[in-house]
């Protein structure tokens, strides 16, 4: 499912990532811990096709990651993976309903389509009842459910979160540890990138970033 | 992304950011309405000028003056210009440029006219400025109730009106039954006479119902006799009766119109030795060439007379194009001033366009939403602008009829609003807008989704 062969990268002469190397099966819940700094999220972009300036070689769900256009990585953002962050990344003046809906209007998909989509989404992550609020009125805890609504909307195989509990406290948290378990459960498979004891206690495997490195 | 998306995701921006989106429109909207604004005037003023004040696609062959002027023409000993001569005009007239030829000549002796009682409730008395002009050039006009032909009535011997046909009078100078003259105006002269002569002496002015009752009315010219000084001609005065006809813009501009015959006869009693031609109105074909006619004008020795038409058209497209200048700085400003708004948004919004692109906004996607929100300002801006421009147009008429005064020619409107005039307005508009917004797309499209949700 994700293939990563020595993969560096650099800012400025400042090595990040220095030949990591991996492979997540289909399936997994996968949990990266690793120090502020480590590069964690560095790698997730990578993985995610948000950032191309890496040297290596990163196949995900069969796509060479280098080797695709900029409109091809756009599809497979759109499509393929799920991204959520930390600071939820909602767009403050959409309704949850128009932020989840969002992704669908860079996909070639009717009207109706979008709306029954929207809705389906919201409800699998418990929130159907909050799609006509706006980010400003939804709770943490809310908001990064609409987060990960909007990331399940073209049900993607793979989820990419970086740090989802971070911003939340441990009762909400714990919630989306649970949603995250039940969303693998369905066959979905998750990176998650954590600082906390509690998600790692879940993961199937769990891999740490040390100084760019991966350490076993 | 489907236009629909595009369309749902501009209006999501734009009606986020309402105050800057209003101010863009205004900044564009302000240049748009100056250059609709002038343009429209000048393309109405053109319509006035070229149109009624100057008749176009016609040159008017007039003998050379410049072969009498300078001291080649005196040393040579060069009598005078080279008259116009009968054969001449047929060589003119039967050249392929030309679609047809009037003949003309003006009347070159004294001569008065008075009349008009019945219609202006005074009679009016003037000099008398005559030209013949060839029946054929009224060929298309309707005129009546007389003809405009040349020798008219059945010259019967008489001494008496009584004794000629019902129509005709009988001149004492000749003794034979005559039908008045014919006679045509110009529409100019109609406007000269509204504009000044009317308004001064509140005078009824010649509005379509006059016009109607002009025509069939007679009046009495006397020829060989002036008001002004004493006749200086050694033939004895006559009197002739003349009828208007009709309204033409064929007839001569200053001139009372009427057949060529007459003139050409008048001239040779009262003026012998005045040239039979006084000018050829030469109508060009359409797409014929205007400068090979010209040039076998010049060659056989004539000129073409200046009617002012090209000085005219040269003035107003030179105004036009200082205030279009004026206009197009105005607008270069607002696309400035459109690019900084642009640039300000991105980056306030770079964030959340590397959400949009996490989620699959390709860079094309990003770039296409900022020149899509560009061109929907142009679009707003431009109809404010044209609709202002209107309304401003509508104001100016409105107070020019009511407090201007008449003056020849003075038009219902001073403006033209066409169809390529909004269409190039609206495109100039838009156009300038998505060019402000040019830089700042690309900036934004070229943005690493990295590095938009990082910053
Ligand atoms: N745009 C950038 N330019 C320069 N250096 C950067 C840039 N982005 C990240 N870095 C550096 O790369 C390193 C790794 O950053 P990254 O965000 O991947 O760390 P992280 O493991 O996610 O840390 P955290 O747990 O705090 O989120 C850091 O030292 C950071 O300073
Ligand atoms: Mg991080």
């Amino acid at each position: 499912m994700i293939r990563l062969e020595s993969v560096e990268k650099r800012y400025d002469s400042q090595p990040v990532l220095r030949g990591v190397s991996l492979s997540v099966e289909a399936g997994e819940l996968l949990s990266l811990v690793g120090r502020s700094g480590s590069g964690k999220s560095t790698l997730l972009h990578i993985m995610g096709g948000l950032d191309r300036r890496y040297a290596g070689k990163a196949s995900v769900l069969g796509h060479d990651l280098h080797a695709l256009e900029d409109a091809a990585l756009a599809r497979f953002r759109n499509r393929e993976v799920g991204f959520i962050f930390q600071s939820f990344n909602l767009l403050d003046h959409l309704t949850a309903r128009e932020n989840v809906a969002l992704p669908s209007y860079f996909a070639d998909a009717a009207a109706a389509d979008v709306a029954r989509r929207a809705a389906e989404a919201l409800d699998r992550v418990g929130i159907g009842d909050k799609a006509d609020a706006r980010p400003s009125a939804l709770s943490g805890g809310q908001k990064q459910r609409v987060a990960i609504a909007r990331a399940l909307v073209h049900q993607p195989k793979l989820l990419l979160c970086d740090e989802p509990t971070g911003n939340l406290d441990s009762d909400t948290g714990q919630q989306i540890i649970e949603l995250f378990r039940t969303l693998n459960k369905d066959g979905l498979t998750l990176v998650i990138v954590t600082h906390e004891e509690r998600v790692s206690s879940v993961a199937s495997r769990v891999l740490r970033l040390v100084d760019g490195r991966l350490a076993s | 992304m489907r236009s629909r998306a595009l369309v749902a995701l501009v209006r999501q921006n734009l009606s986020r950011s309402r105050r800057s989106f209003a101010l863009s429109v205004f900044g564009i909207s302000v240049g748009i309405a100056s250059l609709a604004f002038f343009l429209a005037l000048s393309a109405g003023v053109r319509q006035v000028v070229l149109g009624k004040v100057f008749p176009i696609g016609q040159l008017e062959v007039v003998p050379s003056r410049s072969s009498v002027e300078g001291p080649i023409g005196l040393f040579s000993g060069f009598s005078g210009p080279k008259p116009l001569t009968e054969e001449a005009a047929r060589t003119l007239s039967s050249r392929p440029e030309v679609k047809a030829a009037f003949r003309r000549v003006k009347m070159a002796f004294p001569a008065r006219a008075w009349g008009g009682q019945e219609i202006l409730g005074k009679n009016f008395y003037t000099e008398l400025v005559a030209e013949g002009v060839d029946p054929a050039a009224m060929a298309d006009e309707s005129l009546g109730p007389e003809a405009f032909a040349d020798n008219l009535g059945s010259h019967n011997r008489c001494n008496a009106d009584a004794e000629c046909a019902s129509g005709e009078y009988c001149p004492w100078d000749t003794h034979a039954c005559e039908r008045p003259v014919p006679a045509v105006i110009s529409p100019f002269i109609v406007e000269l006479y509204n504009g000044t002569l009317a308004t001064q002496t509140g005078l009824p002015k010649i509005g379509k119902f006059l016009a109607g009752r002009l025509r069939g009315i007679v009046f009495n010219i006397e020829l060989g006799r002036s008001f002004i000084g004493a006749s200086k001609s050694s033939v004895e005065p006559h009197q002739r009766k003349v009828m208007l006809v009709g309204i033409s813009p064929h007839a001569a501009q200053l001139a009372l119109t009427v057949p060529l015959g007459y003139v050409q006869a008048w001239n040779r009693q009262y003026a012998p030795g005045s040239p039979p031609l006084s000018s050829l109105v030469l109508e060009v074909k359409e797409g014929a060439s205007v400068t090979s006619l010209t040039a076998a004008v010049r060659g056989m020795g004539y000129d073409i007379a200046d009617s002012g038409a090209e000085r005219a058209g040269l003035a107003i497209t030179l105004v036009t194009l200082l205030f279009a200048l004026v206009s197009f700085a105005m607008v270069s400003i607002a696309a400035i001033n459109i690019a900084h708004s642009f640039f300000r948004t991105v980056a306030e919004r770079r964030r959340e366009l590397g959400v949009m692109r996490s989620i699959g906004a390709s860079s094309s996607d990003v770039r296409r939403l900022v020149l899509a929100e560009a061109a929907v300002i142009g679009l707003c801006g431009g109809v404010i602008g044209l609709v202002t421009a209107r309304l401003f147009a509508f104001v100016i008429d409105a107070a020019s009829r009511r407090w201007v005064p008449d003056f020849p020619f003075k038009p219902d409107t001073y403006f033209s609003f066409g169809w390529t005039l909004l269409a190039l307005a609206l495109g100039c508009s838009i156009l300038a807008c998505m060019l402000g917004a040019f830089w700042p797309a690309r900036a934004a499209a070229r943005l690493e989704p990295t590095e938009a949700l990082t910053s």
